[in-house]
């Protein structure tokens, strides 16, 4: 027989009760500083932490984030202690934004049982704001291969994890695209190790809408990817770079001829249209904690009747946190561009995707051609294994 | 969208959609206040930003010899002392520096043009800038005309190469009257075809003339009331509290109603009463907003006492400090007689604004920095609720603040709980910074960027300019026709002259306190 998690020791209505009798509790103006306090409502944000460290994390982001409130915010920590704690339920006002008046935002804190899963989607429903997008933030690896959390996915409009959590990323590329396949029809899903992508694929886009270079983009043979590697983990988690490939393969109708792996460096032979063969090497590069599973650099060489060009991207900058493209024309560099990498910043990462709210067709794409290549290398770890 | 973006399939569905062609921007004045205090600035964060193409250059133009390297400090001590950026990214700053270039010359000299235009084509073979060109005129105005001749004669007003674009940015003040708007109008437009022109008014380059198009425009309950069965009037109001921070010079010939009323002012009238356009894109906007400012009602010479009250302060306290008399200011005259103040009535003849008058005032030295639009609606046909029970209750204002906190609020009428009917006002408001999460461009980097990319939509158009400024001009004849104002008329620090109260309170109103 299944257990059922065990029930909540409190009431959902209490939480709205307790919300309006705040509101009609604060007054409705610092009369001091003759501010008047401002209640705007955007979306609610649901937060969930799987343990208190996680927590900590993401209570510390949404009193940023709550610097532009996004209006409601609930955050739903497990705990494995007993009895669980009573909900949290506060409005935090901002002074010091405008200079007349105060963003108000509700928070609303939750404790469930470690093996809450199932309980989720009875909070969700009810607590999210009518009329407005719901997303759901999921610290921590996604139960992608949990049964039960299909109904969590579908509680919400917009699911928000980051694949740079992931356990046993090349598994768990092949279960995303099942989830975002499954809750389809009602809910968005976001990646952002997806989104860290973007100034990656900007650049990448530019060099080929340089004047000179843009014979270069049907006459690529070869791409050099590498990604960062701490030391201190296990694996490495090649997921961003799977996805870039699979954004370029899905975009520029590449398909998947061969795969090697020697180790985590891997060797794949490309079809592009026309018959064209290319080749892309893929390999983690040790790195800082803060680099791990992110791109570090890209390379490109194209050649086309005598003509050759070389791209490189790299992150570069004391912080590293610059985007730098070099364009080579036989070996000497013809031109340079930087920006900066924002994306880098989880705050800004996830500032970008609360603004989308319809679903990433380039992302789902991208996924599409990552799960192919993530299937066949998968067939050819267990023929090792044989 | 640019042709590029099309041909590309790596750019689809990407979220910077607007990447403008690489080009080349030609400053004229690059050695001036404007150009170190808000266009370097300006396009130094479009960069790190990653909004600018790769190869983008710019080239300033001046008269002081300096070379490449000399200009490149210049522009950075300027980014590091403007740039809302801080600080400054060494490799964003290395590759946007690699495209800066100085080209020292009179612009009265003829023979400059043709090396300027070798130099630009050298640029287009080493970055690839593919022959497209803004020239950006931030120099004096006196100068606009001497430049434009000579960039046309030279032919660099015009593409060299197939597909490629040139196009001219002129700065404010476009012309002192109409005369003067209209000459330098037809003057430019000897060498550059109007799609060429861009002139700005960072007015529109701030969000809230689309902000004010989508209120009005996207939203089903308030275009049915937008008119005058259910509007009683409109104010616009744009207070200062600074002085005129050493710009005396060009002030006092200029004056409130020419630095502000033709241009920002009446830009921010006529996305209020312009009719829907078909879409939004740059002609059909517009087009609206020409035909609201044509729609202004003539003002005789003999009307415009009635119709405008001037101001000019003298001393007073603004913030607890004291501050000098607009006459005492550096490079003021001791007599002028420059407005420093204006109020105005205007009313818009066609169906939808027939009779509602839009009152319109700026000043300087007033005690609150603030730029809003406030809709007042009339009252409702039937006090059902009497006496004592209303005192207190204000008819309904749909107020759009530009600034500070920029938002949108409307008052309405509530009944205090309790057993007594008592009525109060009470402020629903929303703010756009707070609520969106993300920060509202630089006016000067979104037009510079739309002028990139071609997008003349927040760019004024030639019969834009030429029709705001007849009004205008109007009031300047009837003034220079009035007896001289008594000057000056209100303190620092206060709300402008008496006569100003006096001059709304004739029809029963009141300024809003903003
Ligand atoms: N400053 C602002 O914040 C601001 C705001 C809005 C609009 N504007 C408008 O922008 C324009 C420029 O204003 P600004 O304040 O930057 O003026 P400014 O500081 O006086 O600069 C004038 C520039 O023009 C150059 N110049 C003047 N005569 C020249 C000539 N005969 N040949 C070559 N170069 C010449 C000067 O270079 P040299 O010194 O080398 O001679 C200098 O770089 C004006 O139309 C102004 O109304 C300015």
């Amino acid at each position: 027989m299944r257990s059922m998690p065990p029930a909540l020791p409190f009431d959902i209505e209490a939480i709205e009760r307790e919300l309006a009798r705040l509101w009609q509790s604060a007054p409705m103006a610092d009369r001091r500083n003759e501010l008047a306090l401002s209640r705007t409502s955007v979306l609610t944000l649901f937060v969930y932490a799987p343990d208190t460290s996680r927590a900590d994390t993401a209570r510390d982001l949404i009193s940023r984030l709550s610097m532009h409130h996004p209006s409601r915010v609930v955050l739903l920590v497990t705990s494995r202690q007993e009895p669980l704690e009573e909900p949290q339920i506060s409005i935090q006002c901002n002074l010091g934004i405008a200079e007349r008046y105060a963003p108000c935002y509700e928070q609303i804190t939750i404790t469930l049982p470690s093996d809450g899963m199932e309980l989720l989607p009875s909070l969700l429903i009810p607590l999210a704001l009518p009329d407005l997008p719901a997303f759901l933030w999921w610290l921590g690896p996604l139960p992608c291969h949990d049964r039960r959390f299909v109904a969590v996915a579908r509680a919400v409009d917009r699911l928000i994890f980051d694949s740079l959590e992931s356990p046993h990323p090349i598994a768990d590329i092949i279960a995303t695209r099942r989830l975002v396949q499954q809750v389809a029809r009602s809910t968005a899903v976001s990646d952002l190790n997806w989104g860290r992508l973007g100034p990656w694929q900007e650049t990448t886009a530019r060099m080929f809408e340089i004047p000179h270079c843009r014979w270069a983009l049907d006459a690529i043979t070869r791409v050099d990817l590498r990604y960062g590697y701490a030391p201190q983990r296990s694996t490495p988690n090649p997921t961003q770079a799977l996805l870039y490939l699979g954004w370029m393969a899905s975009r520029l109708g590449w398909r998947l001829a061969s795969l090697e792996a020697d180790g985590n460096s891997w060797r794949l032979d490309l079809t592009a249209p026309g018959n064209r063969r290319l080749n892309w090497t893929i390999a983690p590069q040790p790195s800082e904690e803060l680099f791990h599973g992110q791109l570090v650099h890209v390379s490109f060489v194209a050649e086309h009747n005598h003509e050759t060009a070389s791209f490189s991207i790299d992150l570069s900058g004391h912080d590293r946190a610059t985007l730098r493209l070099r364009v080579h024309d036989r070996n000497h560099c013809v031109l340079e561009h930087a920006f900066h990498h924002h994306l880098l910043d989880l705050q800004r990462l996830l500032i970008n995707e609360l603004q989308e709210v319809a679903p990433d067709w380039l992302y789902e794409h991208a996924l599409d051609e990552a799960t192919a290549i993530a299937v066949e290398y998968r067939k050819l770890e267990r023929q090792k294994e044989h | 969208m640019t042709v590029t973006t099309l041909q590309n399939p790596l750019r689809e569905g990407l979220r910077f959609e607007r990447l403008p062609d690489p080009c080349i921007m030609v400053i004229f004045g690059a050695s001036g206040d404007l150009t170190r205090r808000k266009l370097i600035p300006a396009l130094y964060n479009l960069a790190y930003d990653g909004l600018l193409p790769p190869g983008f250059s710019i080239v300033g133009y001046a008269r002081r010899p300096l070379t490449d390297d000399e200009f490149r400090q210049e522009m950075r001590a300027a980014v590091e002392r403007f740039s809302r950026r801080q600080p400054i990214d060494p490799d964003v700053w290395e590759t946007f520096a690699q495209g800066l270039f100085y080209f020292a010359a009179d612009f009265t000299d003829a023979s400059a043009y043709p090396k300027l235009g070798e130099v630009l084509e050298r640029i287009d073979r080493e970055r690839a800038t593919a022959g497209n060109r803004i020239f950006y005129l931030a120099t004096p105005p006196d100068a606009y005309e001497t430049i434009t001749q000579f960039l046309g004669e030279s032919g660099l007003a015009q593409p060299t190469q197939p597909g490629s674009w040139v196009r001219l940015i002129v700065e404010k003040p476009f012309g002192h009257d109409l005369e003067s708007a209209i000459t330098l109008n037809n003057h430019l437009l000897r060498y550059f075809r109007e799609e060429q022109i861009y002139r700005i008014d960072h007015y529109l380059g701030k969000e809230t003339v689309q902000n004010i198009l989508a209120l009005r425009f996207a939203n089903g309950i308030f275009e049915p009331i937008w008119n005058r069965n259910y509007i009683d009037h409109v104010q616009i109001t744009v207070a200062e509290t600074i002085g005129i921070e050493g710009r005396g010079g060009y002030y006092d010939r200029a004056g409130a109603l020419r630095d502000m009323v033709q241009n920002h002012m009446l830009q921010l009238l006529s996305v209020i009463a312009m009719e829907p356009p078909i879409a939004f894109e740059a002609d059909p906007v517009r087009d609206e907003k020409v035909k609201a400012l044509r729609a202004i009602r003539p003002i005789r010479p003999e009307d415009v006492n009635e119709l405008t009250v001037r101001g000019q302060y003298g001393p007073g306290f603004i913030g607890g400090r004291p501050v000098p008399g607009y006459r005492e200011e550096p490079r003021v005259a001791p007599n002028s007689l420059t407005e420093t103040y204006v109020a105005l009535k205007l009313f818009i003849d066609n169906w939808r604004w027939a009779d509602v008058p839009f009152y319109l005032r700026t000043g300087k030295r007033l005690p609150r920095r603030v730029t809003e639009i406030a809709i007042q609606f009339k009252r409702v046909p039937h006090p059902l609720f009497k006496g004592m029970a209303t005192a207190g209750v204000e008819p309904n204002w749909l107020v759009i603040r530009i600034q500070p906190d920029e938002g949108v609020s409307l008052n309405i009428a509530a009944k205090v709980p309790g057993p007594r009917i008592r009525l109060r006002t009470v402020t629903m408001g929303f703010l756009y910074g707070t609520s969106f999460l993300v920060q509202s461009p630089d006016a000067y980097e979104r037009l510079l960027l739309d002028c990139m990319l071609g997008d003349s939509t927040l760019f004024t158009r030639r019969d834009e300019t030429e029709a705001a400024w007849v009004p205008i001009t109007q009031i300047l004849r009837g003034w220079a026709e009035s007896p001289p104002p008594e000057f000056p008329n209100y303190d620092a620090g206060t709300w402008g002259p008496p006569e100003a109260e006096q001059f709304i309170a004739r029809d029963g109103r009141r300024w809003r306190r903003p």
